[in-house]
C-alpha cells in the first residue's frame, strides 16, 4: 500500500521513536520534569525548575514542595498493554510516575527568646502512577517549520480510584491538578518537523498528524 | 518494527534529485597537458548537472531521464606553424653599382613562429541511466547515495564538429597576424583542422568528459550520526540529539512507487 497516499511525502514516526524522542529531550533538559520551591530547588537550572511556594497566611515561607515525574512513556493506538486509560483510535497515551513531596512544617505560635519561630520541617513524600490520554496537536509557521506536542484530554490516577467506580471529590481534584501540571509541562515539550523528517526533507504539511499503527502519521508536499 | 518511515513519491524524489543536483554543483578538471592531433593542448573542462525526471523501479533502481550534463571545455592548443607550413625565404636581391660591383641584399628565411589557439566551448547534453541507492555511514555521517550503474553513452560528435568549427574560427586571426602569411593563410588553417580532424577531437572530449559521469554520485541525505532535535537555546536549556543508529533506503513498490527512507534512533 502506498505510504504517501494521495500526496507526495509521508512520515511515519513511530512510538518508539516518539519515546526516544522523549528520552533525549527530558535527559538533555531535566528542568521540565524536576520542579521544586526554593527549599528544594533554590534556583532554575538545566537539572530543576524552581516553583514559588503556594503561600498561605500563617504558614512561614509558605507552602514547600517538590514535584518529579518520571520520563513519560507513550502509547500509540492501538494499545501495547494494559492501562487505566487505554488509548482510542487515534489517540495516544501516557504512563508516567510523580513523586510529590511536601515539606511538613511545624512551628511553636510564638517566637522565642531573640524573636525567631521555631521551625522545624519533616518532607513526606508519595509517589503517583499517572495515565493520560490525549491526541497530538501540531503547529504548522511554513514549508518545513512547525511542530508536534501532546493535548491532554484525561487523566486517571489509579492510586485514588474509588471501591463504588465512582470518583469521589478529591480523585476528581487531583486529576484536574495533575492534568492541568502535566500539560504545563508537555507545552514545553514538542517535536520539531525537522526532528521527525530527521532531516530528509522539508514538509509542507497537508494532512496529519494521525495516529494509527504505533505511528504518529503525517503527509504533504516537500519544498 | 523501524522507528522512522519516511517516503517520497517519483515527483517529490524528482525535487530531492534536483536538490542534489544543485548541491553537488560544478566540478572541474585540469589544467592539463596533453595532445590533440600532432600538437601539444592544455585542456580543462568544467560539469554540472541539471534537470531530469525521477522513475522509481523496485527495489533498488532510480532511472533518471533526461538529465542535464552541462560543460564546458577550454582548450589551448600550441601549433608549431613550421610542421605545417612550407619554408619561405626572401631571395637575395643584387643591385649592379657602376665600377662598383653589386650591392646585394641577405636572403632571408622566414621561420614561422608557434602560435597559441584558445578556443573555448560549453554545451549540454541530455542522457538517461539508472542509479542504484547506496545508504551508508561515512565517519559520522549517515549519507544516502544515488550512484549511477554503468557509463552512459554521450554523443559528442556535435561537440567534435562544433569545437573544430571554434578553432578554425580562432585561428584564422592569429594567423593574419603573423607577417608574409597571407599566401598560406588558407593553407594554415585547412592543414590544422585537418591535423585535428573529428576522430582527434572525439579522443580528446572522451576521456576528458567522460569521468564526469562514470561513478556519478548525487547525495540525497546528509545527516551527522549525532543528530541535533533541538539546538542550545540558553544555559537551562541544552541543546536535545538523538543518535541515528541505522538508515536505510529502498524503492517500495505500490501503485504508487516511492522512495522509502527508514531510520533507528536512540537517545
Amino acid at each position: 500500500m502506498r505510504l504517501t497516499q494521495i500526496n507526495h511525502v509521508f512520515a511515519g514516526v513511530g512510538e518508539n521513536a516518539i519515546n526516544t524522542f522523549l528520552r533525549a529531550f527530558l535527559t538533555a533538559r531535566p528542568r521540565y520534569i524536576n520542579y521544586g520551591t526554593s527549599a528544594f530547588v533554590p534556583a532554575t537550572t538545566a537539572a530543576a525548575t524552581n516553583v514559588p511556594s503556594i503561600t498561605f497566611p500563617g504558614i512561614p515561607g509558605g507552602i514547600q514542595y517538590a514535584a518529579q515525574f518520571s520520563i513519560p512513556v507513550v502509547d500509540l493506538f492501538p494499545p501495547g498493554g494494559p492501562s487505566s486509560l487505554p488509548p482510542g483510535v487515534g489517540e495516544l497515551n501516557m504512563r508516567v510516575d510523580a513523586k510529590i513531596t511536601v515539606s511538613c512544617f511545624r512551628w511553636s505560635p510564638n517566637a522565642n527568646r531573640d524573636g525567631k519561630l521555631q521551625v522545624s520541617s519533616t518532607p513526606v513524600s508519595t509517589v503517583l502512577t499517572i495515565w493520560a490520554k490525549g491526541k497530538p496537536d501540531v503547529r504548522y509557521f511554513g514549508p518545513g517549520t512547525g511542530d508536534v506536542g501532546f493535548d491532554l484530554e484525561e487523566v486517571k490516577i489509579p492510586g485514588l480510584a474509588c471501591v463504588g467506580g465512582k470518583p469521589d471529590t478529591f480523585e476528581v481534584i487531583v486529576e484536574c491538578v495533575i492534568r492541568m501540571v502535566l500539560q504545563a509541562l508537555l507545552d514545553g515539550i514538542r517535536l520539531p518537523f525537522s526532528a521527525l523528517t530527521i532531516g530528509f526533507f522539508q514538509l509542507i504539511l497537508q494532512r496529519g498528524p494521525e495516529i494509527s499503527d504505533d505511528q504518529v502519521k503525517l503527509w504533504g508536499d516537500i519544498s | 518494527m523501524t522507528d522512522i518511515t519516511l517516503a517520497a513519491d517519483q515527483a517529490a524524489a524528482t525535487k530531492l534529485l534536483h536538490d542534489a543536483e544543485t548541491a553537488l554543483g560544478t566540478r572541474s578538471t585540469g589544467p592539463q597537458g596533453g595532445s590533440l592531433g600532432p600538437f601539444s593542448a592544455t585542456f580543462s573542462a568544467s560539469a554540472s548537472f541539471s534537470g531530469g525526471a525521477i522513475d522509481l523501479i523496485a527495489p533498488n533502481i532510480i532511472q533518471i531521464t533526461n538529465c542535464n550534463f552541462n560543460y564546458s571545455v577550454d582548450l589551448s592548443l600550441s601549433v608549431d606553424l613550421n610542421s605545417i607550413l612550407p619554408s619561405f625565404c626572401l631571395p637575395q636581391i643584387c643591385i649592379p653599382i657602376p665600377f662598383d660591383g653589386d650591392i646585394c641584399t641577405p636572403k632571408i628565411c622566414i621561420s614561422w613562429p608557434t602560435i597559441t589557439i584558445p578556443v573555448s566551448y560549453s554545451d549540454t547534453i541530455t542522457f538517461t541511466a539508472d542509479f542504484t541507492l547506496n545508504a551508508h555511514l561515512s565517519g559520522a555521517t549517515w549519507l544516502v547515495d544515488v550512484v549511477i550503474v554503468g557509463i552512459p553513452a554521450l554523443d559528442l560528435s556535435p561537440a567534435a564538429v562544433a569545437i573544430l568549427a571554434a578553432i578554425a574560427a580562432a585561428v584564422t586571426p592569429i594567423l593574419l597576424a603573423i607577417p608574409f602569411i597571407g599566401l598560406f593563410l588558407a593553407l594554415g588553417v585547412d592543414a590544422i583542422l585537418a591535423a585535428i580532424g573529428i576522430a582527434g577531437l572525439l579522443g580528446l572530449l572522451g576521456p576528458l568528459l567522460t569521468p564526469f559521469v562514470s561513478g556519478l554520485t548525487f547525495n540525497i541525505y546528509n545527516q551527522p550520526k549525532v543528530f541535533q532535535v533541538l539546538p542550545n537555546s540558553s544555559p537551562i536549556d541544552p541543546a536535545v540529539n538523538i543518535n541515528l543508529d541505522l538508515i536505510q533506503a529502498a524503492v517500495l513498490a505500490s501503485d504508487k512507487n516511492e522512495l522509502v527512507l527508514t531510520a533507528n534512533i536512540s537517545a
